[in-house]
């Protein structure tokens, strides 16, 4: 019974955000109190979750709404339990930074409230066991999630939402082709039966590899996986910060979520699907990283580096489905490296971004500007602000001691192993290259943003003033993720080693051999990669960014404008698309009376009824003036009368309507003859 | 018991006739008389559908097998129902809406009256007393029409009696060919009775079976014959709301199911060309009426574009032919109800209080009638097919009809409704976007939000929106046990 706390889990958040938006309409600042105080609520209740949760299972379905909920916790903490934790505890962050970052908007409320939903929406969807409730949930929180990126009502912000709302549900769309798909040949969308259902059943691989691709094009949307990424880099940066670091930290891992769910639940270690995951998630990773590198817009620049880090969980996940059948004769120590290292980066991710997020919402709310060259030496006497900053940064190149550097290794080493056992040693050694590269890039990117922020000489003089920039709430919660990113890269064995064991032995990845080897993290071996990577960082960053970006000390952005997939590509096509459309609906609207028009050519009756009409409206003139001999005439009138009804006529008698009023006195005229000459007869 | 059919249609039509009568009577007069009159007509309906009765009253016998018969069985009760729901929540959102204008006793003596003949479309037993009633309903609602006589609402009468006219000799042509080749004279029994005719004459009787589809379907605004349903939108809005967004089109709808199921069957028209013809039309006409409804920038007549559609939905889930697939179009009958007439009273309310007719007029409408639009967007949400709105069941349902009818053409229809859901996006979502993201503008300035009598049919209707999504299961069910299945 304790799975009743799944759906409250679920369904709270949902219900409070309804409830908040009249209470903040009456009073921003009792909507907020009421928000924080949800939050904490949650919080607490998802703890108590988890905690029951430990070492056994959870599973609930509710009774009228066909929604089911699992949650595991046989091996530990598992994946679901873990998101789960996450997910509420960078709300939390969130919220508490919310308040200083809206001071002076009027419509807090509705951000509040959806803020809510959208985590009722997120929970809902790493706690679903099926495919049906990961829906409903996914598209609750698309659809909510839609606000945060309207919010401030600018037309940018208004045209990102627009491309964010298309994407989700044009995504949600094709998913659920995909679900429709599964349900028909396998008759049962549970995610722990799914597997053995496509085994028995006769779906043929084609129709599978159809109903997979669509699923994966809906959460790949979300996730921002090529080529559906082009919303991320637009939608992020037009966000409230806060509800950035969520779109950002959070949502993205909703998207990887349904990616993962596809890899383990429908197509265990099937390596076609491997090698599609791996191809699109290597060009997110190395195009997120380009892009990062030319933005000067810093919520743009850490968009696209989440779209980089995306491709690097999608790299890990697809090596994990091509290691899996090579498994047999293979070594068994790579096991699970790709999953591994994807899960404990997807971890690292929403940690990274909600810092730098966070720290890119604290310099817009004291420069209100996002231009790299406005913040130019903005952190340089804000200790505490460089200090959470740094520990994001660092994180997220890779740094050892840092935790991103740890799940790099492992994806890392995933990729080297398997190349040793592949028959492509060629093509896995340019996936190393890619690999490093892309960690190269983030180096680079993060320096630039790292040194123009807290190194460069201030933009504008009040910068060196020391005024707090953070309320203290802030800064405490912003130091808990910021020292958890330290803690678990200096002890990788105790932290993170035993999460990742956990999370991949539970379900949804249910991988029931224990991992007998992980990296030596401090060795030659692996420092090398991370030795190649910013020895790359540092490269690009002095030869690109200083001397191909910047002219005259100002950063410029010199990415192509014709480069931009959506404006060159997907805004074209559906314009293009929407047109063809229209054209064919109206020539087939037209065409019922244009074949009237063709078919009657009664010219000649029109103009020898127009004359009749012509006397006939005379006429009635006449008699109505000899009727009333006192008033003026009526011809006038009556002539008026005339063109009016004639032109009714013209417009009605050229019409299908008309012709089909012909044919139903046709049909009784033959009715009234097939009756009289039976009566004759 | 059966005679109290009869009485339930007869409430109605009565009432009509003393308001249309005594032309005298003062609008809190009309109102009692309209609001007792229709409450009273739906409570006896609820209750005759609730107790199950299954007897039934013969009216007239014109000859020994030719009759006017009355019976309540699962199909219309389901039909009978929304009307029976619907009409008093759509009258009192009338109350406040036609308060101001002239000639009344036209209105309500009409609108009542229309309330008879929609129950008496579902009351039928056999295919000439659904005829009949059928074209009554037509008669009743021309006069709603051309209620502004207007130029446009003359022209917009004129069409509709034309296409009606004209719907009805093709309906007739297959009526009288089941009356005369069936086994049973036309009387309703699931799985149809011409059987031994269809395998004497097929192509006659499949011939027979397309035009009366088309003919009947001219009601549920199916292409070719779909121009008159977005004209007649000049009509008030209760009427627009209620009869060409429920009563007027899903009798159409009502009356195919009827024709399909009951006269025909399904088994001598399933895989042959005349399921592929009809087929075809429904998809055309889904996507013909979202794309116009993407082009429209009237926000009524937008909707009606969307009516349009939707009755495709149902009319596709009938034409599938498929026990899966009746038991969708019946679901998607009575969801699409509630929510497009949520939507229209959103619109109306709107025309109403903030005398605003186009999209653009609608900027940041939203913080000055947030209940409506509240209601607005719900239905919105409902119509794209998001869960845990009705809509999405219904979607969902005929998606998995029309893929189990196994058929390169079942994937089509599913793509087409994937395809249709994209464009139901846009056209829905443009207005809602307005509403709450754009700045205010100044068309609407003087906008307040709607009044008790507007605001609570849309709130309890956008309420029964949410709370139908969440006990689909118990409903699906329902729908299954009523339509034996």
């Amino acid at each position: 019974m304790e799975g009743v706390l799944l759906v409250i889990v679920a369904l709270l958040p949902i219900l409070l955000g309804i409830a908040v938006y009249p209470i903040g309409r009456k009073s921003q600042s009792a909507g907020h109190i009421f928000t924080m105080c949800a939050m904490v609520v949650q919080f607490v209740l998802t703890l108590a979750t988890v905690i029951v949760c430990y070492g056994n299972m959870m599973e609930f379905t509710l009774p009228w709404w066909k929604l089911s909920f699992t949650m595991s916790g046989v091996h530990g903490l598992g994946f679901r339990g873990l998101y789960l934790l996450v997910l509420n505890f960078m709300w939390l962050v969130a919220a508490v930074f919310s308040p200083e970052y809206f001071r002076g908007d009027t419509r807090t409320h509705r951000y509040y409230s959806f803020m809510l939903v959208t985590l009722g929406g997120t929970c809902g969807m790493f706690l679903a066991a099926d495919l049906m409730t990961l829906f409903t949930f996914f598209e609750i929180m698309s659809l909510s999630s839609y606000v945060w990126v309207v919010h401030t009502e600018t037309d940018e912000a208004r045209r990102a939402s627009t491309s964010y709302l298309a994407v989700a549900v044009l995504g949600g769309m094709v998913s659920l082709y995909g679900i429709m798909l599964l349900q028909h040949h396998l008759g049962t969308l549970e995610l722990s039966q799914l597997a053995s259902a496509i085994a028995q059943s006769d779906i043929s691989r084609k129709t599978l590899m159809v109903a997979v691709c669509c699923l994966l094009f809906g959460f790949g949307a979300k996730a921002g996986m090529f080529p559906l990424h082009f919303w991320l880099p637009k939608s992020h940066p037009v966000a409230p910060a806060p509800a950035s670091a969520l779109l950002s930290g959070a949502l993205t891992k909703a998207g990887l979520l349904g990616v993962i769910l596809v890899c383990f639940r429908i197509l265990p270690g099937d390596d076609v699907l491997g090698y599609i995951i791996l191809a699109l998630g290597t060009i997110t990773m190395v195009l997120g990283a380009v892009r990062a590198l030319f933005s000067m817009n810093i919520k743009e620049v850490l968009a696209c580096s989440s779209m980089s880090q995306i491709g690097f969980v999608l790299l890990g996940l697809g090596m994990q489905q091509l290691i899996d059948p090579a498994m047999g004769s293979a070594d068994g120590p790579v096991v699970s490296l790709g999953v591994s290292g994807a899960v404990l980066h997807m971890l690292n991710h929403s940690l990274f971004k909600l810092i730098l997020f966070l720290c890119a919402g604290i310099c817009y709310k004291c420069c209100h500007s996002l231009d790299l060259n406005d913040l130019r030496g903005f952190g340089r006497n804000k200790p505490w602000l460089m200090a959470v900053f740094m520990s994001g940064a660092l994180g997220i190149t890779g740094m050892p001691l840092f935790s991103g550097y740890v799940s790099k290794t492992m994806l890392h080493e995933a990729i080297v192993e398997y190349a040793v056992h592949s028959g492509m040693p060629l093509l896995f050694k340019s996936l190393e290259w890619a690999f490093l590269l892309s960690g190269g890039m983030t180096v680079a990117y993060m320096t630039k943003l790292f040194v123009a922020i807290f190194v460069e000489k201030p933009a504008r003089p009040e910068y060196e003033e020391n005024t707090p920039c953070a309320s203290l709430a802030t800064q405490i919660m912003l130091a808990v993720p910021a020292l958890a990113v330290f803690a678990m890269g200096a002890l990788p064995r105790k932290i993170m080693e035993s999460l990742a064991t956990a999370v991949t032995m539970s379900s949804p990845l249910s991988y029931n051999r224990r991992l007998l080897e992980y990296p030596h993290y401090f060795t030659w071996e692996c420092l090398s990669g991370a030795g190649i990577s910013f020895a790359v960082g540092i490269l690009i960053y002095l030869v690109l960014i200083r001397k191909g970006l910047m002219i005259k000390g100002q950063y410029k952005d010199r990415w192509p404008k014709w480069l931009d997939i959506e404006n060159g590509i997907y805004r074209p096509l559906i314009k293009a698309s929407a047109a063809l459309l229209k054209f064919l609906s109206l020539t087939v609207a037209k065409l019922p009376d244009l074949l009237i028009k063709l078919l009657s050519p009664r010219e000649s009756h029109k103009e020898y009824g127009e004359y009749v009409r012509y006397k006939m409206a005379i006429l009635v003139g006449r008699i109505q003036d000899k009727l009333h001999p006192q008033e003026e005439s009526h011809v006038p009138a009556a002539i008026e009368m005339e063109k009016d009804l004639s032109w009714t006529h013209q417009v009605i008698m050229d019409s299908f309507s008309f012709a089909l009023l012909m044919a139903c006195i046709g049909v009784a005229a033959i009715l009234v003859y097939v009756l009289w000459s039976l009566l004759k007869v | 018991m059966g005679v109290l059919l009869l009485i339930t249609i007869l409430i109605p039509v009565a009432t009509g006739s003393v308001v249309f009568l005594f032309k005298g009577l003062k609008f809190s007069h009309i109102r009692g008389i309209v609001s007792l009159g229709v409450l009273a007509s739906s409570v006896l309906t609820w209750w005759l559908a609730l107790s199950g009765t299954t007897e039934s009253f013969t009216l007239v016998n014109f000859t020994s097998d030719l009759s006017l018969t009355l019976q309540l069985d699962g199909c219309g009760r389901i039909f009978a129902l929304i009307s029976a729901t619907l009409w008093p929540l759509t009258a009192l959102y009338s109350f406040e809406y036609m308060k101001d204008h002239p000639r009344l006793h036209l209105f309500y003596g009409f609108f009542t009256a229309s309330y008879g003949a929609t129950l008496a479309v579902a009351f039928a037993d056999n295919l000439i007393t659904l005829y009949l009633f059928f074209e009554m309903l037509t008669l009743t609602t021309i006069p709603l029409v051309l209620y502004y006589l207007t130029d446009e609402a003359k022209r917009a009468a004129r069409y509709y009696m034309y296409y009606s006219i004209g719907g009805a000799a093709f309906a007739f042509m297959g009526v009288i060919c089941v009356i005369v080749l069936g086994t049973n004279h036309g009387q309703f029994v699931m799985g149809g009775s011409v059987l031994m005719a269809a395998s004497e004459y097929p192509f006659l009787m499949r011939t027979m079976y397309v035009l009366s589809f088309v003919g009947f379907g001219v009601k549920a605004a199916l292409f070719p014959c779909s121009a008159w349903l977005p004209r007649a939108s000049v009509a008030p809005t209760p009427v627009t709301a209620l009869l060409h967004a429920v009563a007027v089109v899903k009798a159409g709808a009502f009356a195919v199911i009827r024709l399909t199921y009951y006269g025909y069957g399904i088994n001598y028209i399933k895989d042959t060309w005349a399921q592929y013809v009809v087929l075809a039309l429904t998809a055309i006409t889904i996507l013909y009426g979202s794309v116009q409804a993407v082009r429209q920038q009237h926000f009524k007549r937008r909707l009606a574009y969307s009516t349009v559609a939707n009755m495709s939905y149902i009319l596709m889930g009938v034409a599938l032919m498929t026990d899966a697939g009746l038991v969708a179009a019946s679901s998607h009958m009575v969801f699409h109800s509630i929510i497009k007439i949520v939507a229209f009273f959103a619109a109306g309310a709107v025309q109403h209080h903030a005398k605003c007719n186009y999209l653009q007029e609608l900027d940041g409408i939203g913080r000055k009638m947030p209940v409506t639009f509240a209601c607005f967007t719900v239905a919105s949400l409902a119509l794209v097919g998001i869960p845990p709105f009705n809509g999405f069941v219904s979607k969902w349902y005929l998606g998995m009809a029309a893929m189990a009818q196994g058929s390169t053409m079942g994937l089509i229809c599913v793509i087409v409704l994937m395809i249709s859901a994209f464009l139901t996006l846009i056209y829905m979502f443009q207005a809602v976007v307005r509403a709450w993201f754009y700045p205010s503008c100044q068309a609407n300035s003087q906008a307040v939000e709607a009044g008790p009598a507007m605001t609570v049919p849309m709130v309890v209707l956008s309420v029964a929106i949410l709370a139908t999504g969440l006990f689909a299961g118990d409903i699906m069910s329902w729908l299954n046990s009523l339509l034996g299945v």
